[in-house]
């Protein structure tokens, strides 16, 4: 079957989500080695927006094989309702599911522990977000070796850290 | 007068199903055929999932379906009920069809 057809009939779930997650980690890690900056940091943002999407819908408290795409509506009108002060984004914003992870755990009665927070904060809404938008793939960007490794040190936190923030 | 810009957060094809899915949704005792909303409660008897089957919107991905099902569900649900949904999945009949969806 083409893979565009494939897609197509069996969107992906939450954990194909963390398996792809993982891959293009490891294919921007390949990239920053061949020093192909932009294309490393382009693809750490995905891996970044995945994570945080994953933590998102088990904190809704989704299994692993539900279907990404039909849990974001309702997780960004639950933002809507509880948390009209974070501007509503698209799906590509890391600030924003940064926010909706904080707010989903400020619901549970459990808010993130302070150090998970700041560094949820410094990584994600002051490291990745002003540096990776969907819309790179458009142009060269011109990315240095400075910025292919502030991406991977972030995104490598979230690696390493998205199941504390479930 | 000062000039602003408006900047419209949905396109109108969107606008439209959303306000045709909502008057569905709230007439009781429709013929129409088309769209299904089928609602599943969770065992407290909780709306939590949401699958709305409709031909027409076959051009939208299913992301912006979802948000085209929570926003009509926001105009004719009590917003306690509409923060217990969880899943909200739109199908054309094909796609229904193939995920086996018992709709007909």
């Amino acid at each position: 079957m083409p893979l565009r057809n494939f897609i197509k009939a069996y969107p992906e779930s939450i954990s194909d989500m963390l398996v792809a997650a993982d891959d293009r980690y490891q294919e921007a890690e390949e990239l920053l080695l061949q020093h192909k900056f932009d294309g490393c940091v382009y693809l750490l943002g995905y891996s970044a927006e995945m994570w945080l999407k994953v933590a998102c819908l088990r904190l809704r408290s989704l299994g692993p094989n539900v279907q990404v795409k039909a849990a974001l509506g309702p997780l960004k009108s639950w933002m809507r309702q509880t948390a009209p002060q974070v501007p509503q984004a698209d799906f590509h914003d890391l600030a924003f599911l940064a926010a909706a992870v904080a707010q989903l755990r400020i619901h549970q009665g459990r808010p993130l522990p302070l150090p998970v927070a700041t560094e949820l904060q410094s990584r994600v809404v002051n490291g990745l977000y002003p540096e990776w938008l969907v819309d790179m793939r458009y142009r060269r960007s011109g990315l240095a070796a400075v910025d292919a490794w502030a991406a991977l040190v972030n995104t490598w936190w979230l690696k390493q850290n998205w199941m504390s923030l479930i | 007068m000062p000039v602003r810009k408006f900047t419209p957060t949905r396109t109108l094809e969107q606008n439209q199903l959303v306000d045709r899915l909502a008057a569905e949704w709230q007439s009781v005792g429709s013929t129409a055929s088309e769209p299904v909303i089928i609602e599943e409660p969770d065992s407290k008897g909780d709306v939590i999932h949401v699958y709305v089957v409709w031909t027409d919107w076959a051009q939208l991905d299913r992301e912006k379906r979802g948000d085209v099902i929570m926003e009509a569900a926001e105009r004719v649900k009590p917003m306690n009920e509409v923060l217990k949904i969880t899943i909200a999945f739109g199908l054309t009949p094909d796609e229904a069809d193939r995920f086996n969806l018992k709709w007909r």
